[in-house]
């Protein structure tokens, strides 16, 4: 290692020292190169920069489409055109000029457009959004007589459109204008539409797409004189529903003038068919920024018009939770079909009388015939013997007491009690007395419709654990990626108690005193069950509905599934304050399922 | 005798603190300067946050460099930039495509650019050829150094980055240079490169990219190309003068902020700075810049053994080729080719490269001779 400590490393050294000069040669070459530009032509550029400037515009993607099962659109976008300010440009001299021309033409307020300008966190470079959608009679004003509206320029952008206006507005939700609080993370820009509820919120990151830019030449007014490059924006994804619109349009109609839900599922996979809550609500009102007064009406309204009922409306089952019972009863080996209990009216438990709707009673009664003519006696001795936490298992593997999972934001779990649920919640212990209520699907127990709607399909289907879903697939150009579900499982229930249960079900709607008659339709065996949901306290005299002041009236649940032998459609109907189910209800459900396999059939 | 005693107890003794103090002063005011204008190129929003935790991680890297002993590295070296090469070669199989060159390899949310590391080995791998060189180079010793440095050369070329390739050439020669070349192997070499420009030339056009032709164009002459990629050039120069003498002050430069090229927080924060900071502060940074380089310079004088020495040389060589061609191309003095400006540039590869760079020049002063 002669090198290391030799004249070698010493040459070595001293040869390093040309570097510093070369270094400080380059570096004067540089600092020459930097005093002709900023100081002999320093002039010349500032004038040039003043004139001309490039400016990066974000270009918003298109937002991705909605359709229905079919290909029909639900929600598409529209030509239209904004209106923004870069406020960069505006100088003492175009400030007042714009703000006041613009209360002029436009009939913005001065004092919001300020406000507007004074929030703005983004840096002056970025466009402000002024007014969306302008009219044509606008447009042109601002075009031709653009000195008026100094430092301003419009861009045509797609607009969110619903072409059906309210139809199905509560599952495809609305898209509303970017929040401060969004902006604050780096997804959004100012003046973006974001999904607010609904489809749109749930598949937001699928439906956004991704921004392009483009590069403008733009003289000192902030006016563009051209395109020096850009970057194409990345289209949403499309996206297909399990929707039908056309059993959409039916299950809305059905609902006109009323308080209510229908929710229809295929229960083979889970599939929403139709999805309407009464009353709605036209989503375009959303997209051009709703007016506060306007909002105020829509969200303290007493009727609820946001709210889907479907998945958050919270409602007792009423007499429809008897299936859970009669399964319950049947798999845990309480009771055989043929084991009788007599209904003389009443139940007396706990020195008082817990009583059947129809006065007289129904004598002796078997399974099958306590569920067709839903007798309330025969599930207060079953749900007796059966107990709050056995129910609780059974209504919990048919999916109540919990969110079912479909691809909504918002979803209401509702409450399934069970004695530990009380001791925890309420401090109290379980009485007895309570199961009684439960066994009829009255006191704690709080469903949605389409809980119920799940509930029945999986009874209906062989016990297969679907999960409801409205997506059926998202298209992304060419690509196409299907709704994926869990692997399938199956409940652990007898075969031969399902097909005793479906029977029975038929029967409420077949048979001569059944409950649901009203849903009967020739050529097609449909069955269901009825329910009416208390709203006040039950009551311990005979009064008859007619008489009470509608809002105390009970709700009227029906749900229903046909073809019997394999069912295609399961539909839950609520109709608020509608009285019994088996009259108010079941008519529609008939409708509903009518539409839906007469149109199966006739397309094939 | 005594000397060489005294020699030993301070490397044995080499404490933590005992740092290059100049140069790392001014390593932090260029870090600083890199901070507050990205700030205002970026409206400080994710991009600086980004940099900002690069930059810690890259000193934390640095001081944990610093420790290193060169003595061990150098027995390694090899094998360090085997992996480089490997690295280089996997760009194409698992590499990023970003405008139109293939130069990242993506690793969870961050994405690698190893062109940028591949910098740092060669100069390890290189060091080590140059020590076991006995005499001047003759023209049949240069194999040696062609043959390591070819692979690199090649890699980066292919992905295409020609930046990144003009460098790692340009930095072996400048470190071939620094251990010795013969009167006549230079004029040789020299007479060789002419004859290479004027025949390989056309050739290299024809293969080079649509924009990088453009680039070269664009460079000849900005004002005809302004329509396309000469305007890069001239906004750029635009940014500069208009800063003229005293520049338009922080967060006021019009040109450069956000809009007015593809790289500005990138390869074009010099643009950014000049329109802010003026001449004034043009002039402060370039010899900011002169002095961190040669500062590392100094560091390379007091190396203990010729090892040590040519790392020391590779990393300023490296730092000065960087922040010269970077400054040289947005001010138009050279075309543009994609090489950061170091420690203000936006990109952790680079910085992090930069702060390792560091680390070594801090390990070499650490176990300096007396």
């Amino acid at each position: 290692m002669g090198i290391d400590d030799g004249k070698e490393l010493v040459r070595l050294k001293r040869r390093s020292l040309y570097l510093r000069r070369v270094l400080l040669l380059l570096v004067l070459i540089l600092l020459a190169k930097a005093f002709y530009l900023q100081v002999v032509r320093g002039q010349y550029y500032e004038e040039r920069a003043k004139n001309i400037s490039l400016r990066k515009y974000q270009v918003r993607a298109p937002r991705g489409r909605i359709y229905d099962r079919k290909g029909r659109p639900l929600a598409i976008n529209r030509p239209s055109f904004n209106f923004y300010v870069v406020p960069g440009y505006l100088g003492k001299a175009e400030r007042p000029v714009l703000l006041e021309n613009l209360s002029k033409y436009l009939g913005l307020d001065r004092e919001k457009v300020e406000e507007k300008l004074a929030k703005n966190k983004r840096g002056r470079w970025t466009p402000l959004i002024l007014k969306r959608d302008l009219s044509q009679k606008e447009l042109a004003l601002v075009e031709e007589r653009d000195w008026l509206f100094p430092g301003t320029m419009v861009v045509a952008e797609g607009k969110r459109y619903y072409p059906h206006g309210s139809l199905a507005a509560h599952l495809l939700g609305y898209v509303g204008e970017v929040s401060e609080e969004e902006l604050r993370s780096d997804d959004y820009y100012p003046g973006d539409m974001v999904g607010r509820s609904g489809v749109e919120k749930e598949y937001e990151e699928v439906l956004r797409g991704i921004p392009g830019w483009e590069r403008w030449e733009v003289d000192a007014h902030g006016k563009r004189r051209e395109l020096k490059d850009s970057s194409r924006p990345v289209p949403g994804d499309d996206i297909y529903l399990t929707l039908d619109l056309e059993l959409q349009e039916v299950a809305e109609k059905l609902l006109e003038g009323k308080q209510g839900a229908i929710v229809a599922m295929d229960p083979r996979n889970g599939e929403i068919l139709a999805m309407a809550s009464s009353p709605g609500f036209d989503p375009n009102m959303f997209v051009k920024g709703i007016p506060p007064d306007e909002w105020k009406v829509l969200s303290q309204s007493k009727t609820h018009p946001l709210q889907n009922r479907c998945i958050q409306g919270l409602y007792p089952a009423g007499s429809v939770f008897k299936i859970v019972v009669a399964l319950a009863g049947l798999e845990e080996g309480k009771v055989r079909p043929k084991d009788e209990f007599f209904c003389g009216g009443g139940y007396p438990f706990g020195g008082r009388v817990y009583r059947c709707w129809k006065k007289g009673g129904h004598g002796h009664v078997d399974l099958r015939r306590a569920i067709v003519e839903s007798c309330d006696v025969y599930f207060y001795n079953l749900g007796h013997e059966l107990g709050v936490d056995t129910i609780h298992k059974y209504g919990a593997m048919l999916g109540l007491g919990d969110k079912t999972g479909i691809d909504l934001p918002h979803e209401k779990g509702g409450l399934l009690p069970c004695s530990s649920w009380k001791k925890k919640v309420l401090g109290e212990i379980w009485y007895p007395g309570e199961t009684l209520s439960l066994a009829i699907g009255q006191g704690y127990l709080q469903v949605t419709p389409l809980q119920l709607d799940l509930m029945l399909s999986r009874v209906v289907n062989g016990g297969w654990k679907i999960r409801p879903h409205v997506l059926l697939k998202v298209v992304k150009g060419e690509e196409e990626r299907s709704w994926k579900g869990e692997n399938r499982k199956r409940l652990p229930f007898k075969r031969w108690d399902l097909a005793f249960l479906k029977d029975a079900l038929e029967g409420v709607v077949e048979d001569p005193h059944g409950t649901g008659r009203a849903a009967r339709i020739p050529g097609i065996a449909v069955g269901g069950k009825t329910g009416t949901a208390q709203v006040v306290a039950m009551k311990e005299d005979g009064d008859e509905d007619e008489e009470l002041p509608p809002h105390w009236r009970e709700h009227a649940w029906f749900v229903a599934f046909a073809p019997v032998e394999d069912p295609r459609i399961a539909v839950a109907v609520l109709v608020e304050h509608g009285g019994h189910g088996g009259s108010t209800a079941a008519p529609l459900a008939r409708e509903m399922i009518k539409a839906y396999l007469q149109k199966e059939d006739s397309h094939g | 005798m005594a000397k060489a005693m005294a020699k030993r107890r301070r490397i044995a003794g080499a404490k933590f603190w005992d740092l290059p103090l100049p140069f790392l002063l001014t390593l932090i005011f260029i870090m600083a300067a890199g901070l507050i204008t990205l700030y205002s190129a970026t409206g400080g929003r994710g991009p600086f946050h980004r940099q900002m935790i690069w930059n810690f991680g890259g000193l934390a890297c640095m001081f944990a460099f610093s420790l290193l002993n060169l003595k061990r590295v150098e027995r390694y070296c090899h094998f360090i930039y085997l992996g480089a090469l490997i690295l280089l070669a996997a760009v194409f199989v698992i590499g990023k495509v970003t405008m139109g060159a293939q130069r990242w390899i993506p690793l969870g949310p961050i994405r690698v650019q190893p062109s940028e590391l591949a910098k740092l080995a060669l100069v390890l791998a290189l060091a080590r050829v140059l020590v076991h060189q006995k005499g001047n180079f003759a023209l049949k010793d240069l194999w040696k150094p062609a043959v390591l440095v070819m692979p690199a050369f090649v890699l980066t070329l292919l992905q295409p980055d020609l930046g990144t390739a003009m460098i790692l050439l340009a930095l072996s020669g400048t470190l071939v240079l620094v251990r010795g070349v013969g009167k006549r192997t230079l004029v040789t070499l020299l007479a060789l490169f002419f004859i290479v420009g004027v025949v390989g030339g056309p050739f290299v056009w024809s293969h080079l990219k649509g924009y990088q032709k453009r680039r070269i164009l664009a460079f000849i002459n900005p004002q005809a190309m302004a329509k396309d990629a000469g305007y890069h050039v001239l906004q750029s120069q635009t940014a500069i003068g208009s800063g003229r003498v005293w520049g338009k002050g922080f967060l006021r430069g019009s040109q450069g902020r956000l809009d007015f090229l593809p790289e500005e927080h990138t390869d074009f924060i010099f643009s950014v700075f000049a329109e802010e900071r003026g001449f004034v502060g043009v002039v402060i940074l370039l010899g900011l810049y002169f002095f961190l380089v040669f500062f590392a310079l100094s560091v390379a004088v007091e190396a203990r053994d010729a090892y040590s020495f040519y790392v020391a040389v590779g990393v300023a060589t490296i730092y000065a080729l960087h922040f010269v061609i970077n400054v040289g191309m947005t001010m138009g003095l050279l075309p543009v080719v994609g090489v950061p400006l170091p420690l203000m540039s936006y990109g952790g590869s680079s910085l992090i490269t930069t702060y390792l760079g560091a680390g070594l020049v801090m390990a070499v002063h650490r176990r300096r001779t007396g």
